[in-house]
C-alpha cells in the first residue's frame, strides 16, 4: 500500500471501487424483478429527459417565444404533458416502492434521495409556472408570495420576480433534480433492486427481515444454495 | 363586449389554442363532495393512477420464460 | 436497527438476462410519444395577463379605489408587513416569526409607489401639481379624511363615456384630481412601464405592478372563474379543464379545514404541517409502523408471486 496517493487515484479507485462497470451497467437483473411495476422508475427518469429536452428548446428562443408561434406553443405543450406524465409516473414509482419496502437490506438513502427528488421537483414545477408571463403567472405568483413571506423565505426567494423565477427554473432546480435522480439511480445500481420478502414456511406471511439480501449484481456467479428459501 | 374588442374577453383572456382537437380553454367541471372540491380533470389523473397502479402490479411482466429458465439453471448448477 | 441488519447482501439466487438500456430507450420513446399525443389532443392553456390598462379600462371603480387605498395606506400591500413594510409585525407560530426576523427587503412605499411617482411623470399639468403639493402640505389627519370619503363614495360611482368616473359630491380635496390624472395615466397603458422602472435599465421584475394589481379585485374575479382561489382548492387547478398539480392536494387541504382556515398565520401554521409531514416521508425508513404495513399488507404477495410460486415445491 503506497503511503501517498493522488486524489485522482483515490477518486478514481473509490468509484471503480463502488461501481464497477458490471456493476453500473449490468446485463441481468435478479429474476424477481418480474412486474411491471419496476418500470415506473425508469418511465419516470424518461419523463424527466422530456421535459429537459423540450425546456432546452424553450429556451433557445427566449421566455417570450412560446406565446408568439404555433411552434413555441407546441414544445410549450410538450413540456407541460412531460411534466404531468413525470409526477404521474414518478408517485406510481414511489407507491410500488413503498409496497415493496424498497429501503430494506441497506437502501434507506436510494428511499431517502428518492423523497427529496420528489420534494424538490414540487419548488422546480412552481418557479415554472409563475415563469409563463400569462395570467397563470401572475395569480400563482401573488398567491405562493404569502406562504414564502409567512416563513421568511421571501426575503430572497421572490416569487413575483420574473428574472430571479426563471433562473432558478432553468438552471438552479434542474441541475438539483439531476444530480438528486443521479445519485439515487447509481445507489440501485450500487445496491440492486429490493429482493422479495422472505416468506415464512409455516404461516407464508412476510418474515421480519434480518440481514435482508439485496439484488445487487453479482460480483461472482450465483452459488447454488444460497439465497431464496424453499 | 369588452371594450377590447370581440377576440379577447379582459376576464376570462380566452383564446382557442392553435391545433388542438379538444379545447379544454373552459372553466372546469368542478365535483364538490362535503368540503372537498376537486376538478374533473384532476380527478381523472388520479384515478388513472390508481388504476395503473393496479394494472402494473396485476397484469403479466414479459420475460417469464427466461426467468423460470434461469432459476432452473441456477438450481441445477452443483 | 443496528448496522448489520441494513448491510446490503450480494444477491445469491437466479439472474435473468435484461438489457436496462433499451428499457431506458423504450421509456423515452413511449413518454415521448405520449407526451405528443397529449399535446396534438389538448395543447395547452396560455391565458392572456391582465393589464393596468385592461383593469383601469374595465373596472375604472375599482382601480382608483384600490389606488386610493395605496395612497391612505390601508391597501393589501400597504399593510402587509415584512418583506415590503413594517405596518405589520407578519405571521407567526408561537415564538416563531420569520416574517419579521428576515425584516424589510422588497420596501415598498405605497403612496410613493403607486400615486405620487407616477403622477410625478405626467409634464405641463399645473392643476394636477398644485393638487399633488395640496394633499402633501396637508395633515396626516386631512389626508386621510379626504382619502376615506372618497373611497366611500367610488362604492356609488358611475363611468363616463369617456372612461372617467363621476362620484356624488363630497369633501374630497385634491384627492379626485390626483385619481383622474392617475386613471388618465392607467388607461393610455403608461403605468406599467412606470411601475416597472427602477433605477436600472432592463427589468425583470414585476413585484410593483403584480402587488398593485392584486390589491384590486379583477385577478380575484379572473382566478375566481377559473377555480383557482384558495377555498376553491385552486392550488391543485390549472386555466381552463387541464389537468393541474394533483400533488399539491395535501397542501392545499390543510387551508380547508380549522384551525388553519379562518387563522391570520394559516400560511406558516400549513407550511409547518407540510415541514414536519415532508420529513416524516424522507424518513419512512426509520418510522416504526409505517415502515411495517407493507409486511403487514402483502400488496408484495402480488408483485412478486411469480418469485413466489417459483420458490414454493
Amino acid at each position: 500500500m503506497t503511503p501517498k496517493r493522488s486524489w485522482t487515484v483515490r477518486t478514481r479507485e473509490a468509484a471503480v471501487g463502488a461501481l464497477p462497470p458490471e456493476k453500473l451497467l449490468p446485463d441481468d437483473q435478479p429474476a424477481y424483478v418480474d412486474s411491471w411495476i419496476y418500470v415506473f422508475g425508469v418511465a419516470t427518469l424518461a419523463g424527466l429527459i422530456v421535459i429537459i429536452g423540450s425546456g432546452m428548446i424553450l429556451s433557445l428562443k427566449g421566455p417570450a417565444w412560446w406565446h408568439d408561434t404555433g411552434v413555441g406553443h407546441f414544445f410549450n405543450s410538450i413540456h407541460l404533458w412531460a411534466v404531468e406524465l413525470f409526477f404521474f409516473t414518478m408517485v406510481v414509482h414511489l407507491w410500488g416502492k413503498y409496497w415493496m419496502a424498497a429501503w430494506r437490506g441497506g437502501r434507506t438513502r436510494v428511499w431517502v434521495t428518492g423523497a427529496i427528488t420528489f420534494l424538490i421537483a414540487i419548488p422546480a414545477a412552481l418557479t415554472g409556472y409563475v415563469s409563463q408571463q400569462n395570467f397563470d403567472a401572475q395569480w400563482i405568483s401573488t398567491q405562493a408570495k404569502d406562504a414564502m413571506n409567512a416563513i421568511g423565505a421571501g426575503a430572497f426567494f421572490n416569487v413575483t420576480n420574473f428574472g430571479q423565477m426563471y433562473s432558478w427554473h432553468i438552471l438552479l432546480f434542474p441541475v438539483a433534480v439531476v444530480a438528486l435522480v443521479a445519485g439515487h439511480v447509481l445507489l440501485v445500481r450500487r445496491h440492486g433492486v429490493v429482493p422479495p420478502f422472505e416468506l415464512s414456511a409455516r404461516t407464508g406471511a412476510a418474515a421480519p427481515s434480518a440481514a435482508a439480501p439485496s439484488g445487487a449484481p453479482h460480483a461472482d456467479p450465483p452459488v447454488g444454495g444460497g439465497g431464496a428459501p424453499s | 363586449m369588452s371594450p377590447m374588442g370581440a377576440m379577447f374577453d379582459v376576464h376570462s383572456g380566452r383564446l382557442t389554442p392553435m391545433g388542438a382537437v379538444f379545447n379544454l380553454n373552459n372553466p372546469a367541471h368542478v365535483v364538490h363532495w362535503h368540503f372537498i372540491q376537486l376538478s374533473v380533470s384532476n380527478i381523472v389523473v388520479i384515478a388513472v393512477m390508481l388504476v395503473v397502479f393496479a394494472l402494473a402490479i396485476v397484469i403479466p411482466f414479459p420475460g417469464a420464460a427466461r426467468r423460470q429458465a434461469a432459476r432452473e439453471r441456477w438450481r441445477g448448477e452443483p | 436497527m443496528t448496522r448489520a441488519s441494513n448491510r446490503t447482501l450480494p444477491w445469491k439466487g437466479p439472474y435473468a438476462p435484461y438489457d436496462l438500456v433499451k428499457e431506458l430507450f423504450v421509456a423515452l420513446g413511449v413518454i415521448t410519444l405520449l407526451a405528443v399525443l397529449l399535446t396534438i389532443l389538448f395543447s395547452s392553456p396560455d391565458d392572456k395577463p391582465s393589464t393596468i390598462a385592461q383593469w383601469s379600462t374595465a373596472m375604472p371603480a375599482d382601480f382608483v379605489s384600490t389606488a386610493v387605498s395605496e395612497l391612505d395606506g390601508t391597501s393589501g400591500t400597504a399593510e402587509y408587513g415584512p418583506p415590503y413594510n413594517h405596518a405589520a409585525e407578519g405571521q407567526h407560530a408561537a415564538f416563531l416569526k420569520p416574517q419579521g426576523w428576515l425584516g424589510v427587503s422588497h420596501p415598498i412605499n405605497t403612496a410613493d409607489a403607486y400615486v405620487f411617482e407616477p403622477l410625478r411623470s405626467i409634464p405641463n399639468d399645473p392643476a394636477l401639481q398644485s393638487a399633488v403639493a395640496t394633499y402633501k402640505a396637508a395633515p396626516a389627519k386631512q389626508q386621510r379624511q379626504w382619502a376615506e370619503a372618497y373611497g366611500k363614495a367610488l362604492e356609488n360611482a358611475t363611468v363616463e363615456p369617456s372612461g372617467t368616473l363621476k362620484v356624488p359630491p363630497g369633501e374630497y380635496g385634491p384627492v379626485p384630481v390626483m385619481m383622474g390624472a392617475l386613471l388618465g395615466l392607467a388607461q393610455t397603458g403608461s403605468l406599467e412601464g412606470n411601475l416597472l422602472r427602477s433605477n436600472q435599465f432592463f427589468q425583470t421584475d414585476y413585484t410593483k405592478p403584480l402587488l398593485f394589481m392584486a390589491d384590486g379585485k379583477l385577478l380575484e374575479e379572473r382566478a375566481e372563474e377559473q377555480h383557482l382561489l384558495g377555498d376553491q382548492w385552486g392550488m391543485m387547478n390549472e386555466t381552463g379543464s387541464y389537468p393541474g398539480q394533483s400533488w399539491l392536494w395535501l397542501y392545499t387541504f390543510w387551508y380547508q379545514i380549522e384551525p388553519f382556515k379562518a387563522s391570520e398565520n394559516a400560511d406558516i401554521l400549513v407550511v409547518l404541517v407540510m415541514t414536519v409531514l415532508s420529513l416524516a416521508f424522507i424518513l419512512v425508513p426509520l418510522i416504526p409502523g409505517i415502515r411495517s404495513i407493507p409486511r403487514w399488507i402483502p400488496v408484495h404477495r402480488l408483485i412478486w408471486r411469480e418469485h413466489y410460486r417459483a420458490q414454493s415445491p
